[in-house]
């Protein structure tokens, strides 16, 4: 379903692993890094006149969220070559 | 002048009572912390957007992310129809930079525009399927 508005999107996209808490604010990272990585190109748009491809964007949410949870949590300690390649497992979720 | 006059008509001071404060959410209790944050959670309108407010608040982000989520949910960013209702745009410059001739508002740059706010709803699928 497409969510109404932003915050019900937030809420959608955290849920969408359940209710779990840790893999929740696992997702509630990447929801963060997304909506600030679409600022910032929005912004790099506007005032200088750059523009990201929607890989570039996406590698940039992927290596953010990388250094945030390296930085900030406890025993997270993945190399970024196996995060890269597929990160939902160290969420504790699969598909 | 007059007006003060009559402000000032309609108060009968009580030279017999000790002056004091009042609390008017609970006149007869007086003011307590609790009383004043129930009161600020209830009395906005969008309930539902207070009730994901506490997901913003991941301690593993640093603090500038969530004050930007913070004001994305509230509809506080500088977005370009924001800028207008605060007069610091003029109309004609209310499209979206990814050229889809859409009004730039939080929700069409974040959700719908297909230049850059489709990658929140794309992230998944595409971690899915690599």
């Amino acid at each position: 379903m497409f969510p109404k508005n932003v915050s019900d999107h937030l809420y959608q996209f955290d849920t969408f692993s359940g209710f779990f808490n840790n893999k929740r604010s696992s997702l509630n990272l990447i929801w963060l890094s997304c909506v600030w990585v679409i600022w910032l190109e929005r912004n790099a748009q506007i005032f200088h006149q750059k523009e990201a491809s929607f890989n570039q964007l996406l590698d940039t949410v992927k290596l953010q969220s990388y250094w945030w949870l390296k930085a900030n949590r406890l025993g997270f300690v993945f190399s970024y070559h196996s995060w890269w390649l597929n990160p939902l497992p160290y969420f504790g979720i699969f598909m | 002048m007059w007006e003060c006059c009559d402000i000032l008509s309609y108060i009968v001071l009580q030279p017999t009572h000790l002056d004091r404060w009042i609390w008017h959410l609970h006149a007869s209790n007086g003011y307590k912390v609790t009383n004043a944050y129930n009161h600020l959670l209830t009395s906005t309108s969008n309930n539902l957007a207070i009730t994901h407010m506490t997901e913003i608040w991941n301690k593993e982000v640093p603090l500038k992310i969530s004050l930007f989520a913070w004001r994305l949910l509230r509809d506080r960013l500088p977005t370009t129809d924001n800028l207008i209702k605060r007069h610091i745009l003029h109309l004609n410059a209310q499209l979206c930079v990814g050229g889809c001739d859409m009004i730039e508002d939080a929700k069409h740059l974040f959700l719908s525009c297909d230049f850059v706010g489709k990658l929140v709803m794309l992230f998944l699928t595409v971690l899915v399927t690599t």
